[in-house]
């Protein structure tokens, strides 16, 4: 083998160790005793196996709540998104309305925005009408999507307009062209949009910090930030606790690798 | 369907194109457009705790020009774009590179860097805190174990700010690797088999023919780092948490981002509207000052040719 290629692996395995070895002593401390955990010099596998950190946890937070959560606010918004979304993208590429320009510029110019300027007015809001501390305050402010009807919009005008225009002549409605013809071409964008706008809706932790104070109505980041403040430095059980919230989805992302990968490139890549 | 007219045709046009943005300019209209402007407006009230407040003009500004609080995070954020920035990218780019080279176990490679990307926030911060606990933490161990002096990476403040950034780091290598990959997989390979006939080397070619392709992709990474940095919040708040009637240490000042200064200040205080608005809108503006920054020297280095 040739001296690059050595380099190669060399560079490599240590990056691979320097990204996994943190997650190998989350799931080595949350089977240890806090006296396995403590002792110095650092003990690798647990002395004897225990798994008491995790029935603690499970007695005390309701875990499958948080996932259900938050599992209800990606696919909620998401859908809201994809609907009301590939309309607006539908509309704004196909269709010729006085204003239009107006309206799209306007809706881009959010995408420069800061989301925390929104925060306090949506706080006050959600309140007014008594919407703080439920669940629905999880994904009602995440409905709206400007980057997926941009994202749409721009896939759409890349689809011939030959196509739509012929439904036209054949006397379909401006519903039916989008139902039957521009929603299903839509399919790429749309899985990138699930990949991006589901880990921004999963990773998200401020809001629903502000927002929730019930421990049932939490969603998995920041309820499992709730741990800490309980367990305060006992760190076999929150290390059981971080499994448990990231084992599931590091799964699921083993599974899906191949979307989330062509997602989150679809980003970069500009037509 | 009737036939209809040409005028009859093109008003139905007008009516459904006003029709389909109509749902989504509802919700934007209230959760985005409204919200914007009132909390331009409460910035300029003294409104508290969901209460009324009264025009004071700007009041709340001054306050904020003069807080020395607010002027730290907001040096600590410039700071992390420093340090986290460069590091996120030339990190990134090299093991994109390999990545993209003939190797074997590319599969699991790449799976294994790209882990952190779905791991929830808190459950990282959680790790690390354990990691870096001063006493029973893996890295002091090793540390002592090479006959180095240890740090209190998390309680002391000369340090809490490069723990973070450690952390940061880690966590966004990963999203980065993959837009960064994409970008190399667009160049075209006969670039690289002219470069070879000409007897190239790797070296040559990555200076030479990757790096120059990829200045558009490295500017959006560039852009998307930034703009990420200045609105960090999890990994600080999670790694040097305040106590419930305490949110303000040493540690904590010396690592907190503008962000969570807002947060620390508006939700975990006393729910001041006025001034914790008036934060929002000057973190709005450095957004926009660096956002126009990043344009105009865009056209500096980025290639957009071949």
């Amino acid at each position: 083998m040739k001296k690059g290629k050595w380099l190669i692996y060399f560079v490599l395995i240590l990056a691979v160790t320097v990204m996994t070895i943190p997650f190998l002593w989350m799931l080595l401390t949350s089977f240890k005793t806090f006296e396995d955990s403590t002792k110095i010099p650092l003990q690798i596998l647990p002395e004897q196996w225990i798994l008491t950190n995790y029935t603690e946890i499970l007695e005390v937070f309701p875990i499958a709540k948080w996932f259900m959560n938050s599992i209800l606010a990606v696919v909620i918004s998401l859908l809201a998104q994809v609907i009301l979304g590939s309309l607006a993208a539908y509309a704004f590429a196909r269709l010729r309305f006085p204003g239009k320009e107006f309206l799209f510029m306007l809706m881009l110019s959010i995408m420069m925005i800061p989301e925390q300027i929104f925060i306090i007015p949506r706080y006050n809001t959600l309140a007014a009408v008594g919407l703080t501390n439920t669940r629905v305050a999880l994904w009602i402010v995440r409905l709206f999507s400007v980057f997926a009807v941009f994202m749409m919009r721009q896939f759409i005008l890349s689809v011939p307009r030959e196509l739509d225009e012929a439904a036209m002549i054949d006397g379909c409605g401006y519903f039916r062209i989008y139902a039957t013809i521009i929603l299903p071409v839509l399919r790429s964008p749309i899985v990138s949009l699930a990949i991006l706008s589901g880990l921004s809706t999963w990773k998200d932790m401020m809001w629903p910090l502000i927002v929730i104070r019930d421990r049932d109505k939490m969603p998995v980041v920041s309820g499992l930030s709730t741990l800490a403040d309980y367990f305060a430095n006992k760190y076999p059980q929150l290390m059981a606790g971080g499994v448990l919230c990231s084992i599931p989805v590091i799964i699921f992302f083993f599974v899906l690798q191949k979307y989330f990968v062509a997602g989150i490139a679809s980003q970069g890549i500009k037509e | 369907m009737k036939k209809l007219n040409l005028s009859q045709r093109r008003k139905r046009e007008i009516a459904t194109g006003y029709l389909f943005v109509f749902p989504l300019f509802l919700g934007l209209g209230i959760f985005h457009f409204y919200a914007f402007f009132n909390n331009i407006w409460i910035s300029f009230t003294n409104k508290k705790a969901l209460k009324e407040g009264i025009f004071v003009g700007l009041e709340n500004y001054a306050k904020v020009m003069q807080d020395n609080n607010f002027w730290q995070s907001l040096g600590n954020t410039v700071w992390y774009v420093v340090i986290c920035v460069p590091c996120v990218i030339v990190i990134s780019t090299i093991l994109a590179v390999m990545l993209n080279s003939q190797i074997r176990g590319k599969g699991i490679f790449r799976t294994l860097i790209f882990f952190p990307l779905v791991t929830a926030p808190s459950a990282i911060a959680m790790t690390w805190r354990w990691l870096l606990n001063t006493r029973y933490g893996m890295v002091n161990n090793i540390l002592q174990s090479l006959g180095l002096e240890t740090v209190a990476w998390l309680t002391d403040e000369k340090y809490t700010l490069i723990s973070c950034a450690v952390v940061i780091i880690w966590g966004a290598i990963g999203y980065q690797v993959i837009v960064i990959l994409a970008g190399l997989q667009n160049i075209s390979t006969t670039y690289y088999e002219a470069a070879r006939i000409d007897g190239a080397n790797s070296f040559k070619q990555f200076f030479y023919i990757t790096l120059p392709l990829l200045t558009p992709t490295l500017y959006f990474v560039l852009t998307l780092a930034v703009i990420s940095m200045f609105k960090e919040f999890e990994i600080v708040y999670m790694l040097i948490p305040s106590t419930t009637y305490n949110t303000a240490s040493p540690a904590i000042d010396a690592s907190r981002t503008v962000v969570r200064y807002y947060y620390d200040l508006t939700f975990r205080g006393e729910f001041n509207e006025g001034y914790g608005s008036a934060i929002s809108v000057c973190l709005f503006l450095v957004i926009m000052v660096v956002t126009l920054i990043q344009n105009k020297l865009q056209k500096k280095w980025v290639f957009y040719g071949g």
